[in-house]
Protein backbone atom coordinates (compact mmCIF):
# COMPACT_ATOMS: atom_id res chain seq x y z
CA UNK A 1 0.00 0.00 0.00
CA UNK A 2 1.19 3.47 -0.72
CA UNK A 3 1.92 5.41 2.45
CA UNK A 4 0.31 8.41 0.83
CA UNK A 5 -3.18 6.92 0.70
CA UNK A 6 -4.22 7.64 4.33
CA UNK A 7 -2.86 11.18 3.88
CA UNK A 8 -4.65 11.56 0.59
CA UNK A 9 -7.81 10.38 2.24
CA UNK A 10 -7.42 12.96 5.00
CA UNK A 11 -7.12 15.72 2.43
CA UNK A 12 -9.89 14.70 0.07
CA UNK A 13 -12.31 13.91 2.88
CA UNK A 14 -11.77 17.44 4.17
CA UNK A 15 -10.31 16.41 7.52
CA UNK A 16 -6.99 18.13 7.14
CA UNK A 17 -5.41 20.42 4.65
CA UNK A 18 -2.30 21.35 6.60
CA UNK A 19 -0.06 20.57 3.70
CA UNK A 20 2.80 22.75 4.89
CA UNK A 21 3.83 20.10 7.44
CA UNK A 22 4.58 17.64 4.65
CA UNK A 23 7.08 19.86 2.87
CA UNK A 24 7.40 20.52 -0.84
CA UNK A 25 8.30 16.93 -1.73
CA UNK A 26 5.58 15.35 0.34
CA UNK A 27 3.13 17.77 -1.14
CA UNK A 28 4.07 16.89 -4.68
CA UNK A 29 3.97 13.16 -3.93
CA UNK A 30 0.49 13.62 -2.56
CA UNK A 31 -0.64 15.51 -5.65
CA UNK A 32 0.86 12.77 -7.85
CA UNK A 33 -1.06 10.19 -5.83
CA UNK A 34 -4.28 12.20 -6.22
CA UNK A 35 -3.73 12.19 -9.97
CA UNK A 36 -3.00 8.46 -10.03
CA UNK A 37 -6.14 7.76 -8.01
CA UNK A 38 -8.35 10.00 -10.14
CA UNK A 39 -9.35 12.39 -7.35
CA UNK A 40 -7.75 15.55 -8.73
CA UNK A 41 -11.06 17.38 -8.80
CA UNK A 42 -11.82 16.77 -5.15
CA UNK A 43 -8.23 17.54 -4.17
CA UNK A 44 -8.35 20.81 -6.10
CA UNK A 45 -11.70 21.79 -4.57
CA UNK A 46 -10.44 21.15 -1.02
CA UNK A 47 -7.37 23.32 -1.63
CA UNK A 48 -9.39 26.12 -3.24
CA UNK A 49 -12.04 26.09 -0.55
CA UNK A 50 -9.46 26.43 2.20
CA UNK A 51 -7.28 28.93 0.35
CA UNK A 52 -4.26 26.61 0.02
CA UNK A 53 -2.32 27.65 -3.09
CA UNK A 54 -1.32 24.77 -5.34
CA UNK A 55 1.91 24.97 -7.33
CA UNK A 56 0.99 26.50 -10.69
CA UNK A 57 1.89 23.42 -12.76
CA UNK A 58 -0.26 21.16 -10.60
CA UNK A 59 -3.10 23.64 -10.32
CA UNK A 60 -3.56 23.96 -14.06
CA UNK A 61 -3.97 20.24 -14.62
CA UNK A 62 -6.16 19.67 -11.58
CA UNK A 63 -8.39 22.62 -12.42
CA UNK A 64 -8.90 21.24 -15.92
CA UNK A 65 -10.03 17.88 -14.50
CA UNK A 66 -12.24 19.60 -11.92
CA UNK A 67 -13.92 21.75 -14.55
CA UNK A 68 -14.34 18.87 -16.98
CA UNK A 69 -15.90 16.69 -14.29
CA UNK A 70 -18.19 19.50 -13.19
CA UNK A 71 -19.30 20.13 -16.75
CA UNK A 72 -19.95 16.48 -17.49
CA UNK A 73 -21.90 15.93 -14.26
CA UNK A 74 -23.77 19.20 -14.58
CA UNK A 75 -24.98 18.39 -18.07
CA UNK A 76 -25.80 14.77 -17.21
CA UNK A 77 -27.86 15.79 -14.18
CA UNK A 78 -29.69 18.58 -15.98
CA UNK A 79 -30.57 16.23 -18.84
CA UNK A 80 -31.53 13.52 -16.37
CA UNK A 81 -33.77 15.97 -14.51
CA UNK A 82 -35.69 16.83 -17.68
CA UNK A 83 -35.95 13.15 -18.60
CA UNK A 84 -37.23 12.12 -15.16
CA UNK A 85 -39.91 14.79 -15.30
CA UNK A 86 -41.21 13.27 -18.54
CA UNK A 87 -40.98 9.69 -17.30
CA UNK A 88 -42.83 10.52 -14.09
CA UNK A 89 -45.73 11.66 -16.24
CA UNK A 90 -45.78 8.19 -17.80
CA UNK A 91 -45.46 6.48 -14.43
CA UNK A 92 -42.19 4.75 -15.39
CA UNK A 93 -39.67 6.88 -13.45
CA UNK A 94 -36.75 4.65 -12.44
CA UNK A 95 -34.70 4.63 -9.24
CA UNK A 96 -31.30 6.30 -9.62
CA UNK A 97 -28.60 4.00 -8.29
CA UNK A 98 -25.33 5.23 -6.71
CA UNK A 99 -23.16 7.05 -7.97
CA UNK A 100 -25.32 10.02 -9.07
CA UNK A 101 -27.05 10.19 -5.66
CA UNK A 102 -23.63 10.12 -3.97
CA UNK A 103 -22.91 13.58 -5.36
CA UNK A 104 -24.91 15.04 -2.46
CA UNK A 105 -22.07 13.93 -0.18
CA UNK A 106 -19.52 16.02 -2.07
CA UNK A 107 -19.00 19.78 -2.08
CA UNK A 108 -19.91 20.23 -5.76
CA UNK A 109 -20.24 18.28 -9.04
CA UNK A 110 -16.58 18.81 -9.97
CA UNK A 111 -15.45 16.61 -7.10
CA UNK A 112 -16.66 13.18 -8.09
CA UNK A 113 -16.43 11.72 -11.58
CA UNK A 114 -19.46 9.81 -12.78
CA UNK A 115 -19.39 7.60 -15.87
CA UNK A 116 -22.88 6.54 -16.79
CA UNK A 117 -26.02 6.82 -14.69
CA UNK A 118 -27.33 3.51 -13.38
CA UNK A 119 -31.09 3.14 -13.17
CA UNK A 120 -33.21 0.49 -11.50
CA UNK A 121 -36.29 -0.19 -13.60
CA UNK A 122 -39.59 0.02 -11.71
CA UNK A 123 -41.11 -3.47 -11.27
CA UNK A 124 -42.96 -4.54 -14.41
CA UNK A 125 -42.10 -1.39 -16.37
CA UNK A 126 -39.03 -2.44 -18.35
CA UNK A 127 -40.58 -2.39 -21.82
CA UNK A 128 -42.45 0.87 -21.23
CA UNK A 129 -39.31 2.52 -19.88
CA UNK A 130 -37.22 1.36 -22.84
CA UNK A 131 -39.86 2.60 -25.27
CA UNK A 132 -40.00 5.91 -23.44
CA UNK A 133 -36.24 6.31 -23.76
CA UNK A 134 -36.24 5.39 -27.45
CA UNK A 135 -39.02 7.92 -28.12
CA UNK A 136 -36.82 10.57 -26.55
CA UNK A 137 -33.93 9.82 -28.87
CA UNK A 138 -31.86 7.41 -26.78
CA UNK A 139 -30.13 4.62 -28.68
CA UNK A 140 -28.41 1.41 -27.53
CA UNK A 141 -24.90 0.49 -28.74
CA UNK A 142 -24.48 -2.91 -30.38
CA UNK A 143 -24.58 -5.85 -27.92
CA UNK A 144 -25.56 -3.52 -25.06
CA UNK A 145 -29.34 -3.50 -25.02
CA UNK A 146 -29.29 -2.24 -21.43
CA UNK A 147 -27.36 0.93 -22.32
CA UNK A 148 -29.14 4.03 -23.62
CA UNK A 149 -27.13 6.92 -24.97
CA UNK A 150 -28.17 10.41 -26.01
CA UNK A 151 -25.56 13.12 -26.38
CA UNK A 152 -23.45 13.21 -23.23
CA UNK A 153 -25.91 11.24 -21.15
CA UNK A 154 -25.47 7.46 -20.87
CA UNK A 155 -28.01 5.45 -18.92
CA UNK A 156 -27.45 1.88 -17.78
CA UNK A 157 -30.71 0.06 -17.05
CA UNK A 158 -30.83 -2.66 -14.39
CA UNK A 159 -33.62 -4.93 -13.31
CA UNK A 160 -31.61 -6.28 -10.40
CA UNK A 161 -29.04 -4.70 -8.16
CA UNK A 162 -26.00 -6.93 -8.34
CA UNK A 163 -26.08 -7.74 -12.06
CA UNK A 164 -27.30 -11.25 -11.33
CA UNK A 165 -29.00 -11.26 -14.71
CA UNK A 166 -25.53 -11.31 -16.24
CA UNK A 167 -23.97 -13.71 -13.77
CA UNK A 168 -26.67 -15.80 -12.11
CA UNK A 169 -24.38 -17.43 -9.51
CA UNK A 170 -23.83 -14.04 -7.92
CA UNK A 171 -27.03 -14.74 -6.04
CA UNK A 172 -25.04 -17.25 -3.96
CA UNK A 173 -22.80 -14.43 -2.74
CA UNK A 174 -25.52 -11.92 -2.02
CA UNK A 175 -28.80 -10.61 -3.27
CA UNK A 176 -30.42 -7.24 -2.77
CA UNK A 177 -34.11 -7.79 -3.15
CA UNK A 178 -35.35 -5.14 -5.64
CA UNK A 179 -38.85 -5.20 -4.11
CA UNK A 180 -37.50 -4.36 -0.67
CA UNK A 181 -35.17 -1.71 -2.08
CA UNK A 182 -38.11 -0.09 -3.91
CA UNK A 183 -40.19 -0.28 -0.77
CA UNK A 184 -37.54 1.52 1.30
CA UNK A 185 -36.74 4.15 -1.34
CA UNK A 186 -36.45 7.84 -0.58
CA UNK A 187 -36.95 11.01 -2.57
CA UNK A 188 -33.98 13.38 -2.62
CA UNK A 189 -32.67 16.32 -4.58
CA UNK A 190 -29.26 15.92 -6.16
CA UNK A 191 -27.95 19.25 -7.39
CA UNK A 192 -31.52 20.47 -7.31
CA UNK A 193 -32.82 17.56 -9.40
CA UNK A 194 -35.56 15.57 -7.64
CA UNK A 195 -35.05 11.82 -7.90
CA UNK A 196 -35.94 8.51 -6.32
CA UNK A 197 -32.97 6.78 -4.69
CA UNK A 198 -32.25 3.93 -2.28
CA UNK A 199 -32.47 4.46 1.44
CA UNK A 200 -29.13 5.31 3.03
CA UNK A 201 -28.60 1.80 4.44
CA UNK A 202 -29.16 0.15 1.05
CA UNK A 203 -26.81 2.71 -0.46
CA UNK A 204 -24.05 1.68 1.97
CA UNK A 205 -24.46 -1.99 1.09
CA UNK A 206 -24.69 -1.33 -2.63
CA UNK A 207 -21.58 0.85 -2.56
CA UNK A 208 -19.60 -1.68 -0.53
CA UNK A 209 -20.46 -4.61 -2.77
CA UNK A 210 -20.01 -2.60 -5.97
CA UNK A 211 -16.53 -1.54 -4.87
CA UNK A 212 -15.69 -5.11 -3.91
CA UNK A 213 -16.90 -6.50 -7.24
CA UNK A 214 -14.44 -4.17 -8.92
CA UNK A 215 -11.62 -4.97 -6.51
CA UNK A 216 -11.85 -1.48 -4.93
CA UNK A 217 -10.17 -0.32 -8.14
CA UNK A 218 -11.09 3.32 -7.61
CA UNK A 219 -10.04 5.30 -4.60
CA UNK A 220 -13.21 7.38 -4.81
CA UNK A 221 -15.22 4.31 -3.71
CA UNK A 222 -13.46 4.38 -0.33
CA UNK A 223 -14.34 8.06 -0.08
CA UNK A 224 -17.98 7.29 -1.00
CA UNK A 225 -18.19 4.64 1.70
CA UNK A 226 -16.56 6.86 4.27
CA UNK A 227 -18.94 9.74 3.53
CA UNK A 228 -21.92 7.39 3.62
CA UNK A 229 -21.13 5.87 7.01
CA UNK A 230 -20.42 9.32 8.44
CA UNK A 231 -23.99 10.36 7.68
CA UNK A 232 -26.73 9.49 10.18
CA UNK A 233 -27.38 5.78 9.68
CA UNK A 234 -29.68 3.28 11.30
CA UNK A 235 -27.00 0.71 12.10
CA UNK A 236 -29.50 -1.82 13.37
CA UNK A 237 -31.37 -1.63 10.09
CA UNK A 238 -28.10 -1.76 8.15
CA UNK A 239 -27.01 -4.90 10.00
CA UNK A 240 -30.42 -6.49 9.47
CA UNK A 241 -30.32 -5.78 5.76
CA UNK A 242 -26.71 -6.94 5.42
CA UNK A 243 -27.64 -10.23 7.06
CA UNK A 244 -30.80 -10.69 5.02
CA UNK A 245 -29.08 -9.86 1.73
CA UNK A 246 -26.04 -11.97 2.66
CA UNK A 247 -23.84 -8.91 2.26
CA UNK A 248 -22.30 -8.82 5.70
CA UNK A 249 -18.86 -9.72 4.44
CA UNK A 250 -18.68 -7.11 1.66
CA UNK A 251 -19.68 -4.53 4.26
CA UNK A 252 -17.10 -5.93 6.66
CA UNK A 253 -14.35 -5.69 4.04
CA UNK A 254 -15.30 -2.13 3.12
CA UNK A 255 -15.31 -0.96 6.73
CA UNK A 256 -12.07 -2.83 7.50
CA UNK A 257 -10.38 -1.11 4.58
CA UNK A 258 -11.48 2.23 5.94
CA UNK A 259 -10.49 1.50 9.54
CA UNK A 260 -7.31 -0.54 9.09
CA UNK A 261 -5.83 0.67 5.83
CA UNK A 262 -6.95 4.26 5.61
CA UNK A 263 -7.12 4.92 9.35
CA UNK A 264 -10.61 6.35 9.10
CA UNK A 265 -12.38 6.98 12.39
CA UNK A 266 -15.60 5.04 12.07
CA UNK A 267 -18.75 5.76 14.09
CA UNK A 268 -18.98 3.83 17.39
CA UNK A 269 -21.83 1.62 16.18
CA UNK A 270 -19.79 0.64 13.14
CA UNK A 271 -16.79 -0.17 15.32
CA UNK A 272 -18.94 -2.28 17.63
CA UNK A 273 -20.17 -4.29 14.68
CA UNK A 274 -16.62 -4.75 13.39
CA UNK A 275 -15.59 -6.11 16.80
CA UNK A 276 -18.27 -8.79 16.52
CA UNK A 277 -17.24 -9.83 13.03
CA UNK A 278 -14.06 -11.74 12.30
CA UNK A 279 -11.93 -11.96 9.19
CA UNK A 280 -10.48 -15.32 8.26
CA UNK A 281 -6.71 -15.49 7.62
CA UNK A 282 -7.27 -16.03 3.89
CA UNK A 283 -9.65 -13.10 3.75
CA UNK A 284 -7.05 -10.91 5.45
CA UNK A 285 -4.40 -11.92 2.94
CA UNK A 286 -6.74 -11.31 0.04
CA UNK A 287 -7.63 -7.89 1.39
CA UNK A 288 -3.95 -7.03 1.55
CA UNK A 289 -3.53 -8.15 -2.04
CA UNK A 290 -6.55 -6.17 -3.20
CA UNK A 291 -5.27 -3.03 -1.55
CA UNK A 292 -1.91 -3.14 -3.32
CA UNK A 293 -3.35 -4.46 -6.57
CA UNK A 294 -6.57 -2.54 -6.78
CA UNK A 295 -7.00 -2.40 -10.51
CA UNK A 296 -7.59 -6.15 -10.88
CA UNK A 297 -11.16 -7.35 -10.67
CA UNK A 298 -10.57 -11.01 -9.91
CA UNK A 299 -9.26 -10.53 -6.35
CA UNK A 300 -12.43 -8.67 -5.49
CA UNK A 301 -14.61 -11.41 -6.92
CA UNK A 302 -12.59 -14.03 -5.08
CA UNK A 303 -13.04 -12.17 -1.81
CA UNK A 304 -16.71 -11.69 -2.51
CA UNK A 305 -17.09 -15.45 -3.03
CA UNK A 306 -16.53 -15.87 0.73
CA UNK A 307 -20.10 -14.65 1.19
CA UNK A 308 -21.39 -17.88 -0.36
CA UNK A 309 -22.94 -20.32 2.09
CA UNK A 310 -20.74 -23.29 1.11
CA UNK A 311 -17.73 -24.28 -0.99
CA UNK A 312 -19.86 -25.61 -3.84
CA UNK A 313 -21.66 -22.30 -4.23
CA UNK A 314 -18.34 -20.49 -3.89
CA UNK A 315 -16.93 -22.56 -6.77
CA UNK A 316 -20.02 -21.99 -8.93
CA UNK A 317 -19.80 -18.28 -8.25
CA UNK A 318 -16.14 -18.11 -9.27
CA UNK A 319 -16.59 -20.35 -12.32
CA UNK A 320 -19.41 -18.24 -13.72
CA UNK A 321 -17.68 -14.99 -12.83
CA UNK A 322 -14.58 -16.04 -14.76
CA UNK A 323 -16.50 -17.69 -17.59
CA UNK A 324 -19.88 -15.99 -17.91
CA UNK A 325 -22.57 -16.83 -20.45
CA UNK A 326 -21.88 -16.13 -24.17
CA UNK A 327 -23.85 -12.87 -24.37
CA UNK A 328 -21.73 -11.40 -21.57
CA UNK A 329 -18.44 -12.68 -22.99
CA UNK A 330 -19.32 -11.23 -26.38
CA UNK A 331 -19.48 -7.83 -24.69
CA UNK A 332 -15.98 -8.46 -23.34
CA UNK A 333 -14.77 -9.25 -26.87
CA UNK A 334 -16.92 -6.92 -28.98
CA UNK A 335 -15.10 -7.57 -32.25
CA UNK A 336 -15.70 -11.30 -32.18
CA UNK A 337 -18.56 -12.32 -34.53
CA UNK A 338 -21.55 -13.69 -32.65
CA UNK A 339 -21.37 -17.07 -34.42
CA UNK A 340 -17.82 -17.65 -33.21
CA UNK A 341 -18.79 -17.29 -29.57
CA UNK A 342 -17.01 -20.53 -28.45
CA UNK A 343 -13.78 -18.75 -29.35
CA UNK A 344 -14.62 -16.17 -26.70
CA UNK A 345 -14.01 -18.82 -24.03
CA UNK A 346 -10.56 -19.56 -25.42
CA UNK A 347 -9.78 -15.85 -25.54
CA UNK A 348 -11.05 -15.49 -22.00
CA UNK A 349 -8.83 -18.36 -20.83
CA UNK A 350 -5.82 -16.71 -22.50
CA UNK A 351 -6.75 -13.38 -20.94
CA UNK A 352 -6.97 -14.91 -17.46
CA UNK A 353 -3.73 -16.85 -17.85
CA UNK A 354 -1.89 -13.72 -18.98
CA UNK A 355 -3.32 -11.68 -16.13
CA UNK A 356 -2.64 -14.44 -13.61
CA UNK A 357 0.94 -14.78 -14.85
CA UNK A 358 1.48 -11.05 -14.52
CA UNK A 359 0.05 -11.00 -11.02
CA UNK A 360 2.17 -13.98 -10.00
CA UNK A 361 5.29 -12.30 -11.34
CA UNK A 362 4.45 -9.13 -9.43
CA UNK A 363 3.82 -11.15 -6.30
CA UNK A 364 7.20 -12.87 -6.59
CA UNK A 365 8.94 -9.54 -7.27
CA UNK A 366 7.30 -7.93 -4.25
CA UNK A 367 8.58 -10.73 -2.00
CA UNK B 1 -20.59 48.85 -23.36
CA UNK B 2 -22.91 51.91 -23.39
CA UNK B 3 -25.94 50.15 -22.07
CA UNK B 4 -24.05 48.75 -19.12
CA UNK B 5 -22.80 52.19 -18.14
CA UNK B 6 -26.34 53.42 -17.62
CA UNK B 7 -28.71 52.56 -14.84
CA UNK B 8 -30.13 49.54 -16.54
CA UNK B 9 -31.03 46.51 -14.50
CA UNK B 10 -29.38 43.43 -15.91
CA UNK B 11 -31.14 40.12 -15.42
CA UNK B 12 -30.33 36.53 -16.29
CA UNK B 13 -32.32 35.13 -19.21
CA UNK B 14 -34.81 32.42 -18.30
CA UNK B 15 -34.08 28.74 -18.93
CA UNK B 16 -30.46 28.85 -17.79
CA UNK B 17 -29.11 26.82 -14.90
CA UNK B 18 -26.24 28.04 -12.78
CA UNK B 19 -23.94 26.14 -10.43
CA UNK B 20 -21.43 27.80 -8.15
CA UNK B 21 -18.01 26.13 -8.06
CA UNK B 22 -14.91 26.51 -5.90
CA UNK B 23 -13.26 28.73 -8.50
CA UNK B 24 -16.23 30.43 -10.12
CA UNK B 25 -19.27 28.85 -11.65
CA UNK B 26 -20.97 27.29 -14.63
CA UNK B 27 -24.07 28.12 -16.65
CA UNK B 28 -25.90 25.52 -18.70
CA UNK B 29 -28.13 26.49 -21.56
CA UNK B 30 -30.26 23.39 -22.11
CA UNK B 31 -31.80 24.61 -25.29
CA UNK B 32 -28.48 25.25 -26.99
CA UNK B 33 -26.72 22.41 -25.09
CA UNK B 34 -24.01 24.88 -24.19
CA UNK B 35 -21.97 25.26 -21.02
CA UNK B 36 -20.38 28.58 -20.04
CA UNK B 37 -17.53 28.45 -17.55
CA UNK B 38 -17.20 31.49 -15.29
CA UNK B 39 -14.25 32.66 -13.24
CA UNK B 40 -14.79 34.14 -9.76
CA UNK B 41 -15.53 37.67 -11.01
CA UNK B 42 -17.91 36.48 -13.70
CA UNK B 43 -19.66 34.19 -11.20
CA UNK B 44 -20.07 37.14 -8.84
CA UNK B 45 -21.59 39.25 -11.63
CA UNK B 46 -23.88 36.38 -12.65
CA UNK B 47 -25.17 35.91 -9.10
CA UNK B 48 -26.17 39.58 -9.12
CA UNK B 49 -27.85 39.20 -12.49
CA UNK B 50 -29.91 36.31 -11.16
CA UNK B 51 -31.69 38.80 -8.90
CA UNK B 52 -31.45 41.67 -11.36
CA UNK B 53 -28.83 44.29 -10.60
CA UNK B 54 -27.17 47.51 -11.80
CA UNK B 55 -23.53 47.92 -12.80
CA UNK B 56 -22.81 50.27 -9.92
CA UNK B 57 -24.23 47.92 -7.31
CA UNK B 58 -22.34 44.91 -8.70
CA UNK B 59 -19.09 46.90 -8.85
CA UNK B 60 -19.47 48.16 -5.28
CA UNK B 61 -20.05 44.65 -4.06
CA UNK B 62 -17.04 43.41 -6.02
CA UNK B 63 -14.88 46.07 -4.30
CA UNK B 64 -15.88 44.77 -0.90
CA UNK B 65 -15.16 41.19 -1.80
CA UNK B 66 -11.89 41.47 -3.69
CA UNK B 67 -10.25 44.65 -2.42
CA UNK B 68 -10.14 46.39 -5.80
CA UNK B 69 -10.79 50.04 -6.61
CA UNK B 70 -14.25 51.05 -7.77
CA UNK B 71 -13.03 52.12 -11.19
CA UNK B 72 -11.31 48.79 -11.85
CA UNK B 73 -14.31 46.89 -10.53
CA UNK B 74 -16.69 48.87 -12.73
CA UNK B 75 -14.56 48.19 -15.80
CA UNK B 76 -14.44 44.47 -14.96
CA UNK B 77 -18.18 44.29 -14.43
CA UNK B 78 -18.90 46.08 -17.69
CA UNK B 79 -16.59 43.73 -19.55
CA UNK B 80 -18.25 40.65 -18.07
CA UNK B 81 -21.75 42.03 -18.72
CA UNK B 82 -20.81 42.71 -22.32
CA UNK B 83 -19.66 39.11 -22.69
CA UNK B 84 -22.84 37.81 -21.08
CA UNK B 85 -24.95 39.99 -23.34
CA UNK B 86 -23.04 38.84 -26.43
CA UNK B 87 -23.71 35.23 -25.43
CA UNK B 88 -27.38 36.16 -24.86
CA UNK B 89 -27.25 35.11 -21.24
CA UNK B 90 -28.60 38.39 -19.87
CA UNK B 91 -31.02 41.10 -20.90
CA UNK B 92 -31.77 44.55 -19.57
Amino acid sequence: MSRELPRLHLVVSGQTIDLAQWGEDGWRRLAAQAEEEGVEGLFYQRCRATGIPLPADIEEGFQAVYRETAEQNFIALEELGALLKGLQGEDVAPMILPGAPLLVLYPDPGCRPMDDIDLLVPPGAEMRLKEGLQRRGFVSPARHSELFVRGRLTLDLHDDLLNCGRIGSRRYAGWMEPGEVWCDRQEVRVEGIPMTVMCREDMVLFTAVHALRHGFGRFIWFVDLDFLVREPLDWKRLRGKAERYRLERPLLYGLCFLRDWLQVELPDLGLEWLEEMRLGPLEERLMGRIFVDRSRGEWGDLLWSFSAANRWHQCLFMAETLFPKPSVLLQVFPRLPRLLFPLAYILRMAQLLARGGRQLAELVRSR
Amino acid sequence: MDAAKGEKIWSACPGLTYRKLADGGMIYDREKKQVHHLNCTAAHVWEHCQQGSRVEKIAQDLCLRYEVGLQTARADVEKVLAEFAAARLIAS
